[in-house]
């Protein structure tokens, strides 16, 4: 897809919505989970090791994009503008927080 | 260490408070079988199991758990959000309105939670004997719950974590297996 090919494209071709990034990272991260629970069990399942470097390769970029465009998932990322954004947006327990 | 994810691991969005709903999910908060239990169970029995993998699924599967805890805290966050304190006193939620003005560690009876629920048994395969119980068993107390909503905002989080559950069974029981093998290798642990 568009958005994953050029992640430092901000143009509206590439536009993707806060909540639909967020779901494409919490997909990907949930395959990562997958992943990491059957490997712990199953170390030596190279298309497993291959599917979750691929994952984890995929996830980065689109966290990433999510910093650049819509701000921090963690307190380790860059904060954008003049003021902490960290304390700035919904918390994931709050309703507003699942809205676009 | 851990780091914050100002994220659920499955999107909640509650839009109907149903605080007699809330007072039957707390099961998975502060009951013996509920979230907390587990991750707290899994994560200090690292410290007295041998073997790398054995170390790795406890490490990884307490660290999911937190995240279904925060799950289960939306949960009955969402559903008690914006109700009127007769509407808690109603539910029997009333302890849980003027104590605490909202969520704690209890089961839906009131009973606080106590770190006397773990079982951290110091012993390789009764460690994961028990972990495999203690997932059938939060299945069970899911399936519960499922069954006591029709609202798909509160049913759909709730199957989430059910088959939850039923993968940690499964990686627990290949854990038993493979620390059984190593004991048959006549490693003693």
């Amino acid at each position: 897809m568009d958005y994953l090919d050029k992640p430092d494209n901000l143009g509206k071709a590439n536009y993707i919505s806060r909540k639909e990034l967020l779901d494409q990272i919490r997909q990907l991260q949930f395959m990562s989970i997958e992943l990491t629970l059957f490997l712990n069990t199953h170390p030596y399942d190279s298309a497993a090791l291959e599917d979750h470097n691929a994952t984890v390769t995929k996830l980065r970029r689109l966290q990433n994009l999510y910093n650049k465009r819509y701000g921090m998932l963690t307190p380790m990322s860059i904060s954008r503008g003049d003021s902490w954004e960290w304390v700035e947006s919904p918390w994931p327990w709050e309703r507003s927080y699942e809205e676009d | 260490m851990w780091i914050y994810e100002k994220k659920l691991e499955f999107p909640i969005k509650i839009k109907n408070p149903d605080p007699r709903m809330a007072k039957l999910i707390i099961a998975q908060y502060g009951g013996p079988n509920g979230e907390l239990s587990a991750s707290l169970q899994y994560l200090n029995q690292r410290y007295g199991i041998p073997t790398s993998r054995a170390k790795g699924i406890l490490t990884d599967i307490g660290t999911e758990e937190l995240a279904h805890m925060e799950m289960i805290a939306t949960m009955v966050y969402q559903l008690t959000e914006g109700v009127r304190p007769e509407d808690w006193v109603d539910a029997s939620l009333g302890g849980l309105y003027v104590e605490h003005g909202g969520i704690f560690y209890v089961n839906p009876d009131g009973v606080p939670w106590t770190a006397a629920y773990l079982k951290s048994p110091g012993d390789p395969l009764a460690t994961f004997v028990s972990n495999m119980a203690a997932e059938e068993r939060a299945r069970s107390t899911y399936e519960h719950l499922i069954r006591l909503t029709d609202d798909p905002d509160v049913k759909e989080p709730l199957k989430f974590l059910r088959e939850r559950e039923v993968v940690h069974f499964q990686r627990f029981g290949e854990t038993l297996n493979y620390l059984e093998g190593e004991i048959t290798k006549k490693k003693f642990y």
